[in-house]
């Protein structure tokens, strides 16, 4: 792990710019958060000084004939590239530029927030990206908090296989693996302020996982199987056009309040839609669910992740929450403050916090 | 017999197509002067003529009655126009001008209103095929979510349906070596303790042989499959922790068995990652640690 910010303990100490902590040898704190996310995977760490190193990597490859040259002017570009089975993969951010480039779908380890069904042959991909994001423990059996989804209310899929899946991964790389839900790592990361109560909503491509929590203990939770990509899905199939061609378009800084064309326009119909889906799956749970906490003042809720980065995000949240009758009293509804990273902070928090 | 068509330029026909001209302010784009003349005259024999004391006629060429009629029509217009004095003119042209703007404003009325019309019935068709638009797409998606179920549920029962026929067969095979377990022990009188030792250790391999690599994965696999066919039966949506556990074990081992078998290439150890600060989270980590210990805010 060469360009590793956290790196391994002999990296660090080989590192003449870094203070070498007298225990351990790291000049980091002993605990990692790791947000498993469909779209990316991000890791977080705190150095002595308390600053918070986050590593990203977009969860994405993408299968393309190559032959020696190609493999030498990947490394020079910058490219990440795995050799498996005589197939040559790109991997991270450039399998996405080059999808669009080809007019080509990527390939994605994981689809609606877990380990996808129909990629088996990408998780030793999956292992390296880890590994890479990670580096080896700065301490034996370091801490790692890794996200996992809440069970889904509107899809069959396996999260306990899911979460298996990546403590085993985890633990191959010498970690101690402990799985947080996702929709509480974003109580963790967001709401210490009003004492971690209040609801946490992870907007993530895969999925929307939510988290009531109440003192830091997650009153409820669950997931939502729609996501960024299905936005992106489903505006690709209106407008025919290849749903990495939409992500495209929709990253490249749309505003929901004013959308300039059509394409814009559909993107803001389906993530209208997909809020107003979420706000009822919310309210619907909480009305339906026993021993459900009466908060004795109003919450907050927060949205996190890379699907609420969109501009006008929080004002069509807060449009469509109008028109709800919501069973709980809330005060205010807010972006996190790093929403990309916030559940990988969320971790690390739990991490950090795990005595 | 020789007849002559007679026409006098004062004569009655004459002067009603003049006056006709005068009449529409303007002269007709031909004058067939042939069938004017046709029209307005008769014919005579000479011998009638003769008869009537004519002895001698005036005879008038075309071009000459075309030229008569060009210069009397001139005339006319001439003096008549000396009739119309300015402030008539002006009367006549604002007269005009106002039936003109009248009759504009009232067509460009009516077409306003055509526009009008015509926008909101595009506006409504629009409305229509967003929804039709909208509506399509949550049908194929919901299609396209049934038909996987479908699909799943099918393979499923295929599965069940394997398993159960290797667990008859397994279970075919335990009885069999039990029942040799049996044999073997009667044969032996049951008495010696070295035989039953033996007897001991042979069974406890039978064991290891039939049941926790076989039998029991593919009792765990049938539980897990059971469940998965009932959730998706009743449509609940959620999975049991049971059915992921056995199928995690498979999935795991799989998993890592790549890494012996699988020869990987790669750059991504040099390749730099994106990286970035993030805010602190020291305020949240101290006030979790508070509550964990039982300080003010966790109680």
């Amino acid at each position: 792990m060469g360009n590793s910010a956290e790196g391994s303990s002999t990296q660090a100490e080989k590192a003449p710019s870094t203070k070498a902590a007298p225990q351990g040898g790291s000049r980091f704190e002993a605990g990692r958060g790791l947000d498993v996310g469909t779209a990316n995977l991000a890791s977080a760490i705190q150095d002595k000084d308390g600053n918070v190193i986050i590593k990203i990597q977009r969860n994405a490859f993408i299968d393309i004939d190559a032959d020696y040259y190609t493999r030498n002017m990947l490394t020079k570009l910058n490219v990440q590239y795995v050799s498996i089975n005589g197939k040559m993969v790109v991997v991270g951010d450039p399998a996405f530029e080059l999808a669009n480039i080809l007019n080509r779908e990527t390939r994605r380890p994981m689809k609606g927030g877990v380990i996808s069904p129909s990629e088996q042959e990408a998780m030793p991909i999956e292992k390296l990206l880890l590994e890479n994001l990670l580096g080896a423990p700065n301490y034996p059996d370091e801490r790692c908090y890794f996200s996992v989804p809440a069970d889904p209310i509107d899809a069959d899929f396996n999260v306990v296989y899911h979460k298996g899946i990546f403590g085993g991964m985890l633990k191959k790389l010498g970690f101690e693996p402990k799985p947080i839900l996702e929709g509480h790592a974003v109580v963790f990361a967001e709401l210490a302020e009003d004492d971690f109560t209040g609801i946490g909503i992870s907007c993530g491509g895969g999925m929307f996982n939510v988290c009531v929590s109440y003192k830091s203990i997650p009153a409820l939770a669950f997931s939502t199987a729609r996501g960024g990509d299905w936005i992106d899905r489903n505006v690709a199939t209106v407008l025919g056009i290849k749903a990495s061609r939409a992500t495209a378009i929709k990253e490249k800084g749309v505003n929901l309040l004013s959308p300039n064309n059509r394409e814009e326009e559909a993107i803001e119909i389906y993530y209208r839609n997909l809020i107003s889906y979420t706000l009822e799956a919310i309210k619907t749970r909480f009305e339906g669910s026993t021993g459900m906490p009466s908060f004795p003042e109003p919450i907050e809720i927060v949205c996190a992740g890379g699907t609420s980065m969109i501009g006008g995000f929080i004002e069509v949240f807060q449009d469509e929450f109008q028109s709800i009758k919501f069973p709980i009293q809330v005060k205010n509804i807010r972006r996190a403050e790093d929403p990309l990273f916030s559940v990988a902070k969320g971790c690390l928090v739990a991490s950090l916090s795990d005595v | 017999m020789l007849s002559f068509s007679a026409f006098s330029p004062g004569s009655h026909a004459s002067l009603d197509l003049m006056g006709a001209f005068l009449t529409r302010g303007r002269m007709p784009e031909t004058l067939d002067i042939q069938k004017v003349i046709s029209t307005s005259t008769s014919n005579v024999s000479l011998d009638d003529l003769t008869k009537k004391g004519f002895k001698q006629v005036k005879v008038l060429n075309q071009a000459i009655i075309t030229r008569l009629i060009s210069e009397a029509v001139d005339r006319v217009l001439f003096e008549r126009s000396k009739e119309i004095g300015k402030e008539e003119r002006e009367k006549v042209i604002k007269e005009a001008q106002g039936q003109f703007e009248t009759l504009a404003k009232k067509r460009l009325e009516k077409e306003r209103t055509r526009i009008d019309e015509l926008e909101h019935v595009n506006q409504l068709l629009t409305t229509e095929l967003e929804s039709l638009k909208r509506r399509l797409s949550h049908a194929a998606e919901s299609e396209g979510e049934l038909s996987r179920n479908a699909a799943e549920a099918n393979s499923l029962r295929e599965r069940l349906l394997e398993s159960e026929k290797r667990m008859a067969q397994l279970e075919g095979q335990l009885a069999a070596k039990n029942e040799e377990i049996q044999r073997v022990a009667a044969q032996a009188g049951g008495g010696d303790l070295a035989t039953e030792k033996i007897l001991a250790a042979i069974n406890d391999r039978l064991q290891k042989v039939t049941q926790p690599a076989e039998v029991s994965q593919i009792m765990l696999s049938l539980d897990g499959l059971s469940r998965r066919l009932s959730n998706l039966s009743s449509l609940s949506g959620t999975s049991s922790l049971a059915e992921s556990e056995s199928m995690k074990d498979f999935s795991i081992e799989s998993l890592f068995a790549k890494d012996s078998g699988e020869a990987i290439e790669s750059n991504v150890s040099k390749v730099k990652v994106k990286q970035a600060k993030a805010g602190d989270v020291k305020g949240a980590l101290a006030k979790l640690k508070k509550m964990q210990k039982g300080g003010e805010d966790g109680e």
